[in-house]
């Protein structure tokens, strides 16, 4: 009894205990960015961008494997030919005591000629090797080394804008004129987002 | 971990105050897992990611079992569950697998995926479905059992020992939250309701309703069903009690009272009186009582109470990043933590063991992502500059073995009629022949080809290249110089290419031409692969130095790391967008064995 009383008392005392954490630079960093969470992801912006700029090198992924398939389907050639003619032939006997000629045979031909070609061909060997493969690859390596330019610009960009929105969290500058210029390199970031995302950027901003 | 450290670190350690999580040694000292809790053998079990762990005192992590099934990826785009399971488990699997995993739509068909894209999806489904009460992979609970453990999961009740692991039982129904051993009984409370499994007899419902919780104080039964805590006696006479905050989230119990948590607080409950025990930072989802030692764990916390609730100390965890704990334990005087890193101990901290914890974290985050070859593989295929599209004509010479196959039918009917004027007769001549059929195989073979020396005729080259648009556009978005002046901004219109007939001098020329384009195609092929090579190396070689700084130096410089977060989210963007693959550096670094 006495026992219980004491803890009661000490309970009374101190009251309810106290958790001692201090907060760590991880937890507060990662609050500061929690803050850009209603922010369209890096992976949107990214999306967003080939989207817009129509640039899907998968479309090509399949060109090689149809190039070849297409060798199946023959060529087909078909050609039709009509030949119509008319002739008249006389003969004619001569003697040479008697000027007048005696006639011999008169007659009208008329010929009618129609001609059907059909060829099929096909070109096997294009089932394991098609020329135009070597052309299909080569455009599908520009198409992604032109979307890879697209994707490496987008993030940059994208990163340098949140390194300023950070920057004006945790160091913001002390008078009017340091605010104006970091809020316009914010905005100037922002703009050029549009840019690369036809607007999509400051859509996805405004519809969070 | 060794014995001795072992038996070292339980005399060492009373309360652990001031101390660190040492991660354990071992499959499961890497994995996720959902749940931890110490066995009636005096060992210690982990579950997660359908696989379940034991440890013995003095040794490593071994792999007992399955209560969840290994689900792989068929090449034909079908998920397959692999197990000792009941079947009606393992459908329930794949058809959770094919109606949530959405495969990206590839116009050579989901077979052409990279296998370590399907690995991350399959590893990302494990993980999103732990988290959802109802999956196989969710763990409720590991509660001690004679010999071993209960393993309370989404798909029912599993038995562990050192033997292997079993179940689930089938006379329990409804996902499982928690168990409870009681004196001639095992009470089991889940989704469907309250049941009792008398010993070596088949279980039976004692009550309704959602049990979430179970837990025992000298002699009563409480449990949390449906949001209200219920007390008494016995399952059967359980009554509501008053709660002293709405919404509870986790109960336990021990000698020294009944501990409830709600959102922002812990509360105790004595001779029927409740009291604030503790109020903590951050939501408490479980409540674990121990050797007379209660812990509350929240995701970001462990929260370690000294006896009557006097102090509480927050264990924060070892490493930056993503980590989460899942649950906590106590065995051998010694606190663990289960987390989607693995399972941790809690050790005195002292300047080694805090540099060995940062460099294992650093060594993990590092080989969190694939490892550079496969990175650099991916990123060559991303680009088209792999073995298989730069040797696009490598089938040329087996191609030849195939003929040109034509067939021709010709059908020629006429008509002749000749009038004779002076019989005034005609003679008509129709003639019907039968269609003419020819087929006619060729075979034109380049034997020179056989032997390595056929590559693509020049002329025919530049007939499938005739526009050609080449620019070489560097990293940084500039375009560079063309090496070969030749291969650049060169048109072909059909003129030029009708000339490929005729013979002579332009014939000539036009061969030169597209040998000059193949070669400096072949070149270019060669200096854009280094380009992504070394490009890939280098931002490879910045991450690991960001990541050391972040995890190893670990500047207080709140300004400092925050860039450094981003540093690091920005190079693993620019890693995604080079590979196509999903990289993220603050994710998780396993979810379950999916597909090994």
């Amino acid at each position: 009894m006495k026992t219980w009383m004491l803890a009661a008392a000490i309970g009374l005392t101190l009251g309810p205990a106290v958790v001692h954490a201090e907060p760590t630079a991880d937890s507060e960093a990662k609050k500061i960015l929690a803050r850009f969470e209603n922010e369209p992801t890096i992976n949107e912006v990214q999306q967003a961008a080939l989207t817009y700029s129509a640039m899907h090198p998968e479309q090509y992924e399949s060109m090689r494997t149809r190039s070849r398939f297409a060798a199946v389907l023959p060529e087909l050639r078909l050609r039709v030919t009509q030949d119509k003619g008319d002739d008249q032939k006389q003969y004619q006997r001569y003697s040479e005591t008697n000027a007048a000629a005696e006639p011999l045979s008169d007659t009208s031909t008329t010929n009618e000629n129609l001609e059907l070609q059909g060829e099929v061909k096909w070109r096997l060997n294009e089932l394991v090797f098609n020329k135009y493969e070597t052309s299909v690859v080569k455009e599908h390596r520009q198409v992604a080394k032109e979307r890879q330019r697209i994707l490496q610009s987008v993030t940059q960009v994208y990163f340098e804008r949140r390194r300023a929105q950070v920057d004006m969290l945790l160091a913001p500058p002390g008078d009017a004129a340091g605010r104006t210029l970091a809020e316009l390199k914010v905005a100037e970031l922002t703009a050029e987002l549009d840019g690369m995302t036809g607007g999509a950027f400051s859509r996805m901003v405004a519809e969070r | 971990m060794p014995a001795a450290l072992w038996f070292a670190l339980t005399v060492l350690l009373g309360a652990p105050e001031g101390g660190i999580w040492l991660p354990t040694s071992g499959r499961a000292g890497e994995r996720s897992v959902q749940a931890i809790g110490a066995g009636g053998d005096s060992a210690l079990y982990a579950a997660g990611g359908g696989v379940v762990y034991r440890l013995e005192p003095g040794a490593e992590w071994t792999r007992i079992g399955r209560y969840a099934p290994r689900l792989t990826w068929e090449r034909t785009g079908e998920f397959v569950a692999h197990g000792d399971l009941p079947a009606a488990l393992l459908r329930q699997v794949e058809a959770d697998a094919e109606r949530l995993i959405e495969l990206p739509e590839r116009a050579d068909g989901v077979a052409s995926l990279p296998r370590e894209t399907m690995r991350a999806m399959l590893e990302e489904f494990v993980e999103e479905q732990a988290d959802a009460p109802k999956s196989a992979y969710a763990v409720g609970s590991i509660t001690s059992a004679p010999r071993g453990v209960w393993i309370a999961t989404g798909a029912g009740l599993f038995r562990a020992t050192k033997d292997g692991v079993s179940g689930p039982r089938a006379d329990v129904h409804g996902p499982v939250h928690s168990v409870l051993n009681r004196k001639d009984e095992t009470l089991v409370g889940t989704d469907d309701g309250l049941w009792r499994i008398p010993p070596d007899a088949p279980a039976v419902q004692v009550r309704g309703g959602q049990v979430t919780a179970l837990t025992e104080s000298e002699g009563n039964l409480f449990f949390l069903s449906d949001g209200r805590i219920f007390g008494g006696s016995t399952a059967e006479a359980a009554h509501p009690l008053d709660a002293p905050a709405p919404s509870p989230l986790a109960m336990a119990a021990d000698p020294s009272g009944l501990y409830l948590a709600t959102r922002f607080a812990v509360y105790r409950r004595q001779a029927g009186a409740w009291s604030l025990c503790a109020n903590v930072p951050t939501t408490p989802t479980r409540l674990v009582t121990s050797e007379g030692i209660l812990h509350a764990l929240a995701a970001d916390a462990v929260y370690l109470f000294s006896e009557n609730c006097g102090q509480v100390s927050q264990a924060t965890p070892p490493w930056p990043g993503g980590f989460v704990f899942t649950d906590v334990a106590r065995l051998g005087g010694l606190v663990w933590a289960g987390s989607n890193e693995g399972v941790f101990i809690y050790t005195p901290l002292d300047a080694d063991t805090s540099m060995s914890v940062q460099m294992e974290g650093y060594r993990r985050a590092v080989a969190g992502i694939p490892p550079l070859d496969v990175l650099v593989l991916r990123a060559l295929e991303v680009h088209r500059l792999d073995a298989e599209s730069t040797a696009a004509d490598r089938l040329r010479p087996y191609a030849q073995l195939l003929p040109e196959v034509r067939g021709t039918l010709r059908y020629e009917p006429r008509r002749l009629e000749v009038f004779d004027q002076a019989s005034r007769m005609t003679e008509i001549e129709v003639t019907k022949p039968k269609p003419d059929w020819t087929v006619m195989a060729t075979w034109s073979i380049d034997f020179p080809c056989f032997l390595g020396f056929c590559t693509v005729s020049p002329i025919e080259y530049l007939e499938a290249n005739s526009l050609v648009d080449d620019e070489l556009v560097g990293e940084d978005g500039e375009i560079e110089e063309v090496d070969d002046p030749m291969t650049s901004e060169i048109v072909f219109d059909d003129e030029a290419l009708s000339m490929t007939d005729a013979g002579g001098d332009a014939r000539d020329d036009l061969e030169q031409l597209g040998l000059s384009m193949m070669a400096g195609d072949k070149k270019r092929n060669v200096v854009d692969r280094g380009k992504v090579v070394t490009q890939l190396r280098r931002l490879y070689q910045q991450r690991q130095n960001l990541l050391y700084r972040l995890w190893v130096q670990r500047s207080k410089d709140l300004q400092q790391r925050t860039t450094l977060l981003l540093s690091v989210e920005e190079l693993d963007a620019r890693l995604s967008a080079m590979t196509g693959l999903t990289i993220h550096s603050t994710g998780n670094t396993a979810g379950g064995e999916t597909d090994k």
